[in-house]
């Protein structure tokens, strides 16, 4: 197994982390190559959680529905692994391949290409970061391409962890900072914003609610929670102008004695209080004589850390069939238990066997005959939501719907299909740090109005809804269609054409004279043609991954 | 009807024929009769001022003047229209319309964490709560009083958050086609109100794109592609409204716009005023942040309080001169309020013990004060009102019975306000 895994982006800013930090949107260090490792063989896995979705299902008397049809299954894969839509090249190539393991190797491409890495770092740098906060103020996003890194490289998923939450380069100008930086205010590092989200996005648990007050049934008390802050109290930038963060005594001139803070202010019968560092459930002190984060760390994402591995392995299923085996995806507790224990178990076990390898689950669950559903219900199994009888309809998240516009409208169906994948156009990563705009633009106005982040919730509104229909951005003309033929033999080729591109599926018979009504007789085709596209890009179908 | 029947068909009729019928609308009466006897008079919508973060009950509405420097805090209190009843000073143009307001000081209610008592304060039931999503009241008056064929959203919001929209938005169980449209910015016009292409035209076009959405709907049972087609079929009826002019406050002469202050939470209410001018049922005018834990958020409430004496002063002078104050109810209100103790960083934090809230205009009798503190505004002496009991007053003054019960997706009906909750009958008195 191939295990040199070279980041060129730590390189880059190692080199940051010596020099005083100096931003500079334009430089760009290419290091060598990152090595991808060949997969680990997924098959025992699959067989594993087909074996307990088959179960749970069989128990509840619950029939799963039908295998997902090709161009259901390529969209789908291409949404979740990717965050685009498939080129008409990739759609056509897909439809038309008779080979058995075509859906194997479809998997396989997706999650070798840039566009996994990319659409993983999107979706972890929203979770971290969420679009609320303003990115930084030069103007670019230097943590997506971070993360879309270490999901190219395969960074074990422990040491991802690690390099957030140990983090001593500078807040503002290091990617690794993100993590700091969106739990802290302009001044202050804020330690009880740090450990409600390490409770959240690491954890899997929601002590945030211990904040204020002993929920009378929840496990974690107020001193849980801010004891889990208190391993954040030391942390602090080294001056005003340099956010490189260190650890350092509450005083002046003292030694590195027991860190503690004092419950604060509003924050229920615990306030004025002051507590000791600790880690969530574990009695025993840390050591307080040497740095506490690296501590934290190795605890966090230790093997024996029966929450890491399964808040991780809850996200990724959650994040693939719409909903986790515990939901909310952050609330672990023995009070609210998964759908599929045994399964969650299973993946949890797996992912730590496999040093925390995040494209092995995916893979497997990818491949499972639960993620293979046809999301179309049967009358049988309409109401289930638990067992993953079929999959779930979700909506495109801003990010992704604006990948899904260009790439509609950037089509260029002229291109003779490759047998094999097609590239991504524009990968983002290897260090580059991405402009923001207009994206953050996009993003910013499709979030405002997004139900958090559920992906069940179509969470769009009207305002919403009209800048889709009749902005001049995406109402400009796309220009393959000037490349289709408007004489009335190929008017139904043209059709279809403009139907592959926009919703990666041949449309049938109905929907061919349903569309062409719109043609029609008209004098001017090509108009016509844009309002095929208008029609299909605005349906329900256009942003939703079935 | 078929497509090329439509095409026949000029846009108005296609219009009318299509909103009922191709675009799939449940035309229907609008509000069933209440089970009890509505009361003489209600109101027919309703405008909420929501103060987010939760302001401070003793540096608005319920100041103790006589309290030491620790509960007082650094701001006076005046008198108002009202014999014995003192604001705040920041209040002047409220102070002298005190007889149109009906005080609550005696809110106590049991969450003091923002996002539960956003919550809590806008549905009526706490978050979780037996397994559902309750919907806000914008979509409960939505749902209940507004017009599902109306040609402009029933619900609107504006304004700005700390957070996200969800709690003042969601819908709940009375699902996507009582959600609100979030229109941030009221000095804006809407944008992209006019199609790319001629309106014949669109028209064919959205004509076929809501027959493959229902094809689509019938195959894929799923709440989001539910919503998106209740969001594309009200887009395409506010396109085609001329009422969506009340959107643009361009439209306002500048006199009357200059008295809702040079704020976005007076632009807001103007637009709100417009909004219910022209039928919408319910708007959220939102302003922040009041979450005054420290001494600079304190300093800029400041320029809150401002806002609000000016914004709602005016806003109430100009339903009235209008006709529509008795019809419009309007609500006044934070998720909680603030410790009476100033606290070591020159602020407040979150209280829910006791609290204030205001209500104006349809339904409720002005120029009283319902409930009483303590000397330090510590406790409720006089006529607690809990969330429940606000609700049904709210519900009361808009002519909905709060205890009609709903049904629910899961097949279970829930009343309209949680059981217990009785209408504040002085309110009306």
């Amino acid at each position: 197994m191939i295990r040199v895994v070279l980041l060129i982006s730590l390189v880059a800013s190692s080199a940051v982390a010596a020099d005083p930090p100096k931003p500079d949107k334009n430089k760009f260090v290419k290091g060598p190559a990152i090595v991808q490792r060949p997969p680990r063989d997924p098959l025992p896995l699959v067989a594993a959680i087909d074996r307990e979705w088959l179960r749970a299902l069989e128990a509840a008397g619950v029939p799963a529905s039908p295998e997902a049809d090709d161009a259901e299954f390529l969209r789908r894969a291409c949404l979740d692994l990717s965050g685009v839509v498939p080129t008409y090249q990739q759609a056509i190539a897909f439809l038309d391949d008779d080979a058995p393991d075509k859906r194997r190797r479809l998997i396989d491409e997706l999650l070798a290409g840039r566009g996994y890495a990319q659409h993983f770092g999107r979706t972890w740098r929203r979770l971290i970061w969420p679009p609320d906060y303003t990115m930084a103020k030069s103007g670019v996003d230097r943590v997506t391409p971070w993360l879309a890194d270490q999901f190219y490289a395969e960074r074990p998923w422990n040491e991802l962890v690690t390099d957030l939450l140990t983090v001593e380069a500078s807040m503002t100008h290091d990617p690794r900072g993100a993590f700091f930086a969106a739990n802290s205010d302009a001044t202050t590092i804020q330690p009880n914003r740090l450990a409600d989200a390490t409770g959240r996005l690491f954890l899997g648990v929601q002590i945030g609610c211990a904040e204020c007050h002993n929920h009378p049934f929840a496990r974690w008390k107020q001193e849980d929670f801010w004891g889990l802050a208190a391993c954040f109290s030391r942390v602090r930038k080294v001056s005003k102008s340099d956010a490189s963060l260190t650890e350092s005594p509450e005083s002046p001139g003292g030694g590195l004695g027991e860190a503690t803070i004092t419950v604060a202010d509003g924050s229920g019968k615990a306030a004025g209080t002051v507590v000791p560092a600790r880690f969530l459930g574990v009695a025993a002190a840390p050591r307080f004589d040497r740095p506490l984060r690296p501590q934290l760390a190795e605890w966090i994402t230790s093997q024996d850390n029966s929450y890491f591995a399964r808040a991780m392995v809850n996200r990724l299923w959650a994040h693939l069939l719409g909903r986790g085996l515990v939901n909310p995806v952050d609330d672990l507790r023995e009070e609210n238990p998964p759908s599929h224990p045994e399964l969650l178990d299973r993946l949890a076990a797996e992912f730590v066997a496999s040093d925390f390898d995040v494209k092995h689950i995916v893979r497997a669950v990818c491949l499972s005959r639960a993620y293979g559903r046809t999301s179309r219900p049967l009358p049988e199994n309409v109401a289930d939501v638990n067992y993953f009888s079929h999959t779930a309809v979700k909506v495109m998240n801003p990010d992704v719907l604006y990948d899904a516009l260009h790439t509609v409208i950037n089509a260029d169906p002229r291109v003779r299909p490759p047998m094999k994948g097609v590239k991504p156009t524009k990968p983002i990563g290897r260090g580059k740090p991405v402009e923001v705009e207009p994206r953050d633009a996009f993003v910013r106005f499709f979030s405002r109005a997004a139900l958090g982040d559920d992906p069940l919730q179509y969470g769009y509104g009207v305002p919403q809804m009209l800048q889709l229909l009749n902005g001049v951005q995406w109402n400009g003309g796309a220009p393959f269609l000037e490349d289709l033929s408007t004489t009335p033999a190929e008017r139904r080729a043209a059709i279809e054409t403009i139907h592959v591109v926009a919703l990666s599926r041949r449309p049938t018979d109905a929907e061919v004279a349903e569309l062409l009504t719109l043609v029609g007789d008209s004098a001017d085709p090509r108009e016509a043609y844009a309002g095929v596209l208008w029609v299909l890009v605005n349906g329900a179908e256009f942003v939703v991954n079935r | 009807m078929n497509v090329a029947a439509q095409l026949k068909l000029g846009r108005r009729t296609w219009l009318q024929a299509s909103l009922g019928g191709v675009l799939g609308l449940a035309v229907k009466s609008s509000s069933a009769a209440p089970s009890q006897p509505a009361p003489l008079r209600t109101a027919k919508r309703c405008i909420v001022l929501w103060m987010d973060g939760g302001p401070s009950q003793l540096d608005t509405f319920d100041p103790k003047p006589e309290a030491g420097s620790n509960v007082r805090g650094e701001l006076d209190a005046i008198d108002t229209a009202l014999p014995g009843v003192q604001f705040c000073e920041k209040f002047p143009q409220l102070a002298r319309r005190a007889n149109r307001l009906a005080l609550l000081r005696g809110m106590s209610t049991d969450e003091a964490d923002h996002g539960r008592a956003r919550t809590y304060m806008h549905t009526g039931y706490k978050p979780g709560q037996g397994g559902l999503s309750y919907p806000v009241l914008g979509a409960v008056v939505s749902a209940e009083l507004g017009r599902s064929d109306a040609a402009l959203p029933n619900f609107v919001v504006t304004g700005s958050t700390l957070n996200k929209y969800d709690f003042v938005t969601d819908p709940g169980f009375r699902g996507p086609r009582n959600g609100a449209l979030v229109h941030d910015y009221a000095d804006r016009p809407l944008e992209n109100l006019q199609a790319a292409a001629s309106a014949d035209e669109f028209a064919r076009r959205a004509a076929v794109l809501a027959q493959r959405n229902a094809e689509f709907a019938a195959r894929y049972h799923a709440p989001p592609v539910e919503a998106q087609r209740a969001v594309f079929e009200q887009s395409v009826r506010l396109m085609q409204a001329d009422a969506a002019r009340a959107f643009d406050l361009s439209h306002e002469p500048a006199k009357s716009a200059a008295a809702y202050g040079d704020h976005p939470f007076g632009r807001g209410c103007l637009l709100a005023r417009r909004l219910v001018e022209v039928g919408v049922s319910f708007v959220e005018v939102s302003l922040g942040n009041w979450d005054t834990h420290e001494k600079n958020v304190v300093e800029g409430a400041l320029a809150l309080m401002a806002a609000v004496d000016a914004g709602f002063a005016t806003l109430l002078d100009d339903l009235a001169d209008r006709g529509l104050l008795d019809e419009t109810l309007i609500v006044w209100m934070g998720e909680f309020g603030r410790t009476p103790t100033v606290n070591r960083n020159g602020g407040r934090d979150h209280y829910a013990k006791a609290w204030t809230t205001v209500l104006a205009g349809g339904g409720v009798r002005g120029g009283q004060v319902i409930g009483r503190t303590d000397a330090t505004g510590a406790a409720v002496l006089e006529r607690p009102t809990n969330v429940r009991d606000f609700q049904a007053t709210l519900c009361r003054a808009l002519g909905i019975d709060p205890q009609k019960k709903i049904m629910t997706p899961i097949g279970r009906e829930v009343p309209i306000v949680d059981v217990g909750g009785m209408p504040i009958a002085e309110v009306f008195g």
